[in-house]
């Protein structure tokens, strides 16, 4: 459902991203690791459609309709709609907008792009009550401003949480577990695995292997200097756990 | 010299009196930013309209008020209103300390003012509206007059063409407790004069929340005094200039008495090429100790001809006190853009949401449930 050939791409200027060859199955779960600096979290914004980020070279496409189709004229809120989800590593704080009107807004934006019926305030209300439990979330997080005062943990299950209610069929997790203690770490997972089916895909962006010991990854990739450099099954994010990044690094300098 | 004095007596519309105000210029420091002498109009009328005041029945009890007609009595909720006779707001300005600019006195002067005065009578409170429409592009000058109020909130709401001179006043004594919310809702061309002067009690609370919706020009000249201890004032404003159209506060708040609590918040969305001015004043007294004080002004630039200034200011004459103030001018952040963007919400949306955002602490402030879904509603 996802096809990155050969991208390259900069950040005002500097080249992040020198090449990238990356293909992702409906199903498949995927671990993108590297050092930090390594153009990990640039890869998923590039896929996402941020603004900052220049394709200059290559193509980014995604299944629409049953074709493969460049995404690269698609702004991020069409990507959104197609059903292509980024979460943050670092969530952003939304003053005077409530959780529960920001989800309902973007859940009724993808109904109405998908030909759905929306969904009054009431009936989404329900439903985000019922996924609730489990994130561990408490009802009183709807009405709080989004993100606004939620510490490290509750941010990352505010993330999983809009991920769930909108169901996307490509799900980029941007460092989803860094700043998380072993509990919420574990929850989160649960939340991530919940999503896991046949249909939808997941792209877990990662510096630790901690996070795979609760999701497991089919395939693992190294990305060093704006490429990826190694892929293999979970037995590689294994061996990174214990050996480090250096042995792959000092392989290719 | 108070402006009520001078008005007294209800004068036939004088036009060379009118020709002979002299309007403050840009070199007077509270009038820096806002040159009446290109945005005010000479040319004035007074208002011709005969239609009655109306009461509506809703989920709010509403008066409706065409131009400056209106006579005897009205009652709405626990609310009544009286048009009001000149000694009454004679015996109140002699207790009060209230300063009004020299030009708006005089305008008043020069044309028929419809004085009000606002009654509770009921110990049980409900809310009320009052509002105010002016059909034609007409001066209309309003007195408005709180007293013998217990526990009280109006929503004041102003409507239609030309221009409003509206002076609100009134004394809050001990314990009890007035809400009031002024809501700007002109049309484009609309010119808006508020002046309002509160004085507080003892364990008084008094609560203003300020919305400048439509018009060209709006000026608000607002003050407190705190004349007793534990007395609470909230002062919060919100405004949303838009074309070309100006908008400008200052403001004036007076501790007194110590151990009490004054909380100011004014934030500005200012789109178009127009332009929000916040001036803004603290004035602790000597002997005003423990007194806690917070002015906060916060704006957003939605286009890069909107242009804000402010000017927070505190002058602390007395020790041990907690003041705060604070002022931030900014855009739209990509940041917060691009998180609505990615969960599917267009640019568009996006912004306004944001824009809502920001000015929903505003209208938080306001204590009145009914009032403030009113508020929303009006928005």
């Amino acid at each position: 459902m996802l096809k990155v050939s050969d991208v390259h791409a900069n950040v005002e200027d500097n080249q992040i991203i020198k090449g990238i060859n990356f293909e992702v199955k409906p199903g498949e779960v995927h671990a993108i690791m590297g050092p930090n600096g390594s153009g990990k979290s640039t890869f998923s914004k590039i896929i996402s459609g941020h603004p900052d980020y220049e394709v200059t070279q290559g193509s980014v496409e995604f299944e629409i309709n049953g074709k493969m189709t460049d995404i690269a004229e698609l702004e991020a809120s069409d990507r959104a709609r197609e059903g292509i989800f980024l979460g943050f590593q670092y969530p952003v704080e939304i003053p005077g907008v409530t959780n529960i009107t920001f989800m309902h807004e973007a859940f009724n934006a993808l109904c109405e792009h998908q030909g759905a019926d929306i969904m009054n305030e009431k009936d989404f209300r329900e439903y985000v009550k019922s996924k609730l439990p489990i994130l561990e979330m408490n009802e009183n997080f709807l009405d709080r401003a989004v993100n606004e005062g939620f510490s490290g943990g509750e941010k990352k299950k505010n993330e999983i949480l809009q991920m769930l209610l909108l169901n996307p069929r490509l799900a980029l997790l941007d460092e989803t577990d860094s700043g998380l203690d072993i509990d919420a770490l574990k929850t989160v997972a649960k939340g991530v695995n919940t999503l896991r089916s046949k249909y939808n895909a997941i792209v877990l962006v990662t510096h630790y292997q901690r996070l795979l010991d609760y999701i497991q990854p089919d395939f693992v990739h190294v990305l060093y200097k704006g490429r990826i450099i190694k892929s293999g099954d979970k037995s590689l994010a294994l061996e990174l756990e214990e050996k480090g990044y250096d042995w792959l690094i000092e392989g290719i300098e | 010299m108070s402006f009520l004095t001078e008005t007294l007596e209800f004068k036939e519309f004088n036009q060379t009196q009118l020709k002979e105000i002299e309007l403050p210029t840009i070199k007077e420091e509270s009038w820096k930013y806002t040159n009446l002498a290109r945005l005010y109009p000479h040319a004035f009328s007074v208002s011709s309209e005969s239609k009655s005041p109306k009461k509506i029945q809703g989920d709010i009890e509403t008066l409706k008020i065409y131009g400056s007609k209106f006579e005897g009595e009205f009652q709405l909720g626990s609310l009544v209103l009286r048009a009001s006779f000149e000694d009454e707001i004679s015996r109140f300005n002699e207790r009060s300390h209230y300063f009004s600019e020299e030009f708006l006195s005089k305008l008043i002067n020069a044309a028929p003012t419809l004085f009000i005065s606002l009654e509770q009578t009921d110990k049980k409170s409900a809310p009320a509206l009052v509002e105010f429409y002016n059909a034609k592009e007409e001066q209309v000058n309003i007195v408005l007059l709180s007293q013998q109020i217990t526990d009280q909130a109006v929503m004041f709401k102003f409507s239609g063409k030309g221009q409003y001179h509206v002076h609100a006043l009134g004394n809050i004594e001990q314990n009890k407790s007035f809400e009031h919310v002024f809501l700007q809702d002109m049309d484009e061309a609309g010119i808006f004069f508020l002046e309002s002067h509160y004085e507080l009690g003892r364990d008084a609370r008094y609560s203003q929340v300020v919305v400048q919706k439509g018009g060209a020009l709006t000026r608000l000249n607002i003050s407190a005094k705190l004349n007793g201890e534990n007395a609470e004032a909230d002062m919060h404003g919100l405004y949303t200039p838009k074309g070309k159209s100006h908008f400008d506060v200052s403001s004036y708040i007076e501790h007194a008495a110590p151990h009490n609590y004054s909380r100011q918040v004014y934030k500005g969305i200012i789109d178009d090429q127009s332009k929000g001015i916040f001036a803004g004043k603290v004035k602790v007294n000597k002997g005003s100790l423990l007194i806690a004080a917070e002015q906060l002004n916060k704006n957003l630039l939605l286009t890069p001809k909107a242009q804000a200034f402010s000017r927070p200011q505190m002058e602390i004459d007395a020790d041990d006190v907690k003041c705060a103030h604070g002022s931030t001018t900014g855009q739209l952040s990509e940041k917060e853009l691009f998180y609505f963007e990615s969960r599917g919400i267009r640019r568009d949306k996006a912004r306004a949401m944001l824009a809502q955002g920001f000015a929903m602490d505003v209208i938080l402030k306001t204590k009145n449930e009914t009032i403030r879904n009113l508020l929303i509603e009006n928005l």
